[in-house]
């Protein structure tokens, strides 16, 4: 018997693509944000609501991902904003491939952040590269506050985490202690918004946490742009 | 024979019987049809980004056991790659 070493990692094929996303989007000036949540936590609703937020800003776009309909994209899509729906199918979660397919489709002709709306799922949309700048986990009050302990995974992942129906937070008994504790414990405490989409509170604070993101990146690009 | 080793960290949500349940389906009528898949588990390994100290634990939700900081990094367990193939070349 002969052994060959081989060493390559098997999600090699969908680094590269996100690797190739990610040049394709700094090329455009567009920030990536890659929206993770369990079903029902608030993704389409905060997705909505900062683009209320920072609309005189930036231009947007957003990948809706779902196995099935078009109910998301069509929310979005009476609204104006530009949108791309994938249908996975059977499949749990967006892949690079899917993504360069969707992004290639819009027109970016000016800063654009554009939203992936991951498909409801805590456990494989965190393995998947899509060629983001930015992971972002959406958590709920009605949701409970164990999922940090359960799905450590989407949380080792997270950029920026966003509690969503806080203003349930008495009614669901949601421990904001030991669900802060359960992201600590899996990796050092990224920035945390506590939001209500229904009645708009912290809102303002993450839509301005992600448009100084957003200016730390196309802001650098531009510079870079002048100076070349 | 041919025979795979797969490394896989246990903090990632691949499951042994799940890949070798697909790879039967996809390996059947080809070359690796009879192929047989290794599985390496990796344990995972964190640092404590307080005192840097290192430790093994069985998954991601822990406080470090040297100074009890709870801001945890993990260094080993996120793995998912092949590590190596082995082929008959007849030097048996």
């Amino acid at each position: 018997m002969g052994r060959i070493e081989i060493r390559r990692n098997i999600l090699e094929a969908n680094e590269n693509l996100a690797r190739r996303n990610r040049d394709f989007f700094a090329s455009n000036d567009v920030l990536v944000v890659n929206v993770m949540a369990a079903p029902g936590a608030g993704k389409t609703s905060t997705i909505l609501k900062t683009i209320e937020s920072l609309a005189d800003q930036y231009a947007f776009a957003v990948i809706e991902g779902d196995m099935a309909s078009r109910i998301d994209a069509d929310v979005m899509a009476e609204r104006g904003i530009p949108v791309e729906q994938i249908n996975t199918g059977n499949m749990c979660h967006l892949d690079a491939n899917m993504i360069r397919e969707a992004a290639g489709k819009f027109t970016y002709d000016r800063p654009t952040i554009l939203f992936i709306e991951n498909v409801g799922n805590l456990v494989c949309p965190s393995e998947f590269s899509l060629g983001e700048d930015l992971n972002i986990v959406i958590a709920s009050t009605t949701e409970g506050h164990d999922k940090p302990y359960k799905y450590p995974s989407i949380y080792l992942r997270a950029d920026a985490v966003l509690i969503n129906k806080i203003d349930l937070l008495e009614a669901m008994e949601f421990d904001r202690k030991m669900f802060c504790d359960g992201v600590a414990a899996v990796k050092p405490m990224p920035p945390l918004f506590e939001i209500s989409c229904r009645n708009g509170s912290g809102l303002d604070d993450w839509a301005c946490w992600l448009a100084s993101e957003c200016e730390r990146k196309l802001g650098g690009t531009r510079g870079k742009l002048a100076e070349g | 024979m041919t025979a795979i080793t797969i490394v896989v960290g246990d903090l990632t949500s691949i499951v042994d019987e799940s890949v070798q349940f697909y790879f039967n389906i996809m390996t059947k009528g080809t070359i690796l049809e009879d192929a047989i898949l290794r599985f390496k588990r990796i344990a995972p390994e964190f640092v404590c980004t307080d005192c840097g100290h290192l430790f093994t634990g069985r998954s991601i939700g822990i406080r470090c056991p040297d100074c009890g900081g709870k801001s945890i990094v993990a260094d080993k367990g996120q793995e998912f790659y092949i590590e190596s193939v082995e082929v008959d070349d007849g030097a048996d």
